[in-house]
């Protein structure tokens, strides 16, 4: 559409080469496993793109956990207190990981803090966003959140495995 | 640097020159405003079942011709069922708006006070109705202008641009693009927001369209409620007493718009058709039964709103203080007339609504 081209795209500017990268990061997501080209198109669509410099946080511990991250480039550090109230890093993350995906369940409040480790392009994917996409679209909604039980399930298990072989904590 | 206070500037541009251009040409730029407004009300209502059909056809296009079509066709069957008659009775009370049905009402008034009250306080009665005679006739004499005033300038209030066809038109293409591209809109303001404050610029966002779009459609389900109530409860009055109350439909329209302002609302429409009735009786003596028959059904509408309907719809209510109603009521009056004083509630919800909403935000994000 001429219309679309000229005026809209001027207006709100998608750069294709940024689309491209999100969606290669998004690919490399369990939750977002078995998808179609579609249902790619369909969650670019709602993905927040967000850009941090280095040391920025990206979410702080004990305000409200809204959903999860993707990084499409850069790294992010999670850090957070131990049972001792020491400040300790829990992961270093790098392009193709996420992190926050808890929240896209629970309202709970961030347990952790979230920090670029370098400047980072990040993907911002929320509960109202995965609420919207059950509602207008059920089938792919049922996919990602069955991905997002699996992915919350097999956490589970190696959490039991560490508690089991008594290494948590150590 | 992205989050300079500059590039924080520039990203956000795109809607404060528009807004300051829409505030600084006011004048001409409030039809267009109001348009908007109205599109995103028809979006507030509409949503849901353009998300129900998507979810079936997995095309937002499709799914918002659609419903849309299905709008037009039920909008084009009411204005040929129903807008006649509603056109014919507006024309009626227009021209029953005269100091000489005031007078007509105030006889009947002394003619019930007489029926119902013991002479001695008759005499009293009767004293302060003519003691308070000028007044009555000013507050007549506004409220029949301002009536008249509505009725005659409906079509240039809300569709101050061009045509109504024309205005009608522009309100559909903005719902249309409100529809496709509401939530695109959405991410692009957003887009603009700094980091610092993205996560609570989104939850603050989505608590408010939450909060706004529940409050709306239960407002408007409520006063649909309440007009289709009071018009049936009227018509079976009307069936088992035998006695003639006109402009069924104007009433039923004035009881359920006068709903959306609380504590004063239902009074005024129980007032409405009070008054129509006694204008028009013809009987000499009025029996005051039916004047309280009037005043029972609009209890029942109410009774029947507030403990069945309105449970049921309005979700998350919005409690404003009858104080700040009643300062609401005013000021909209004093701004805008009868139709200030009949949006200024739900006004005032929608900005307690936003001021709670971001100092909740601000709290929670520890800016606070």
């Amino acid at each position: 559409m001429i219309i679309k081209n000229a005026l809209w795209s001027n207006i709100f500017k998608t750069d294709s080469n940024e689309s491209s990268q999100t969606i290669l990061a998004l690919k490399q997501v369990p939750i977002f496993n078995g998808l179609s080209e579609r249902d790619f198109n369909t969650v670019l669509k709602i993905v927040h793109n967000r850009e941090y410099e280095l040391d920025e946080f990206i979410f702080q511990s004990g305000t409200p956990g809204l959903g999860m991250y993707i990084i499409i480039e850069g790294d992010v550090v999670i850090k957070g207190m131990n049972s001792e109230g020491k400040n300790i890093e829990f992961a270093r993350l790098s392009s193709g990981e996420f992190f926050g995906e808890i929240s896209l369940i629970g309202e709970d409040d961030r347990s952790t803090n979230a920090m670029a480790l370098s400047p980072c392009k990040l993907g911002a994917f929320f509960r109202s966003d995965l609420l919207d996409i059950i509602t207008r679209s059920p089938k792919l909604g049922n996919k990602i959140l069955l991905n997002l039980a699996i992915v919350l399930g097999n956490r589970l298990t190696k959490t039991n495995e560490l508690l089991i072989h008594g290494e948590m904590g150590k | 640097m992205k989050n300079s206070p500059l590039s924080i500037f520039i990203r956000n541009l795109f809607w404060m020159v528009p807004l300051t251009i829409s505030i600084g040409l006011w004048e001409f730029t409030w039809p267009i405003l109001f348009q908007l407004v109205l599109a995103y009300i028809g979006m507030i209502i509409l949503n849901p079942s353009v998300n129900r059909i998507e979810s079936i056809t997995q095309k937002r296009g499709l799914s918002v011709f659609l419903v849309l079509t299905a709008v037009i066709i039920i909008f084009i069957f009411l204005i040929n069922s129903i807008w006649p008659t509603l056109r014919r009775q507006m024309i009626d009370i227009q021209s029953m708006l005269t100091m000489d049905t005031f007078s007509n009402l105030i006889i009947k008034l002394e003619l019930i006070s007489k029926d119902l009250l013991p002479n001695y306080l008759f005499l009293k009665t009767q004293a302060i109705l003519i003691s308070m005679d000028s007044l009555f006739s000013d507050i007549w004499q506004i409220i029949t202008t301002d009536i008249q005033g509505i009725i005659s300038k409906t079509g240039n209030l809300i569709f101050a641009v061009g045509s109504l066809v024309m205005s009608s038109i522009f309100v559909m293409v903005f719902l249309v693009f409100l529809l496709l591209d509401g939530q695109h809109f959405k991410r692009v303001f957003i887009h603009a927001i700094p980091n610092q404050y993205f996560e609570m610029t989104v939850k603050i966002l989505d608590k408010i369209s939450d909060s706004i779009s529940a409050y709306i459609r239960g407002q408007l389900l409520a006063a649909l409620s309440v007009g289709v109530t009071s018009i049936i409860g009227l018509y079976i009055l009307q069936w088992i007493s035998g006695i003639n109350i006109p402009y069924t439909f104007i009433i039923g329209c004035v009881a359920g718009l006068s709903n959306l302002i609380p504590f004063i609302g239902p009074i005024i429409g129980m007032l409405t058709a009070v008054v129509v009735y006694l204008v028009s009786v013809q009987v000499v003596p009025v029996q005051f039964i039916y004047v309280f028959s009037i005043m029972g059904i609009f209890a029942i509408v109410q009774l029947i709103d507030n403990l069945i309907v309105s449970p049921f719809i309005i979700s998350g209510s919005v409690g404003i203080h009858p104080m700040f109603v009643i300062i609401a009521v005013l000021v909209g009056g004093a701004i805008s007339g009868p139709l200030g004083m009949l949006f200024a509630v739900p006004v005032a919800a929608i900005i307690k609504v936003i001021i709670e909403e971001l100092r909740w935000g601000f709290k929670n994000y520890k800016f606070l």
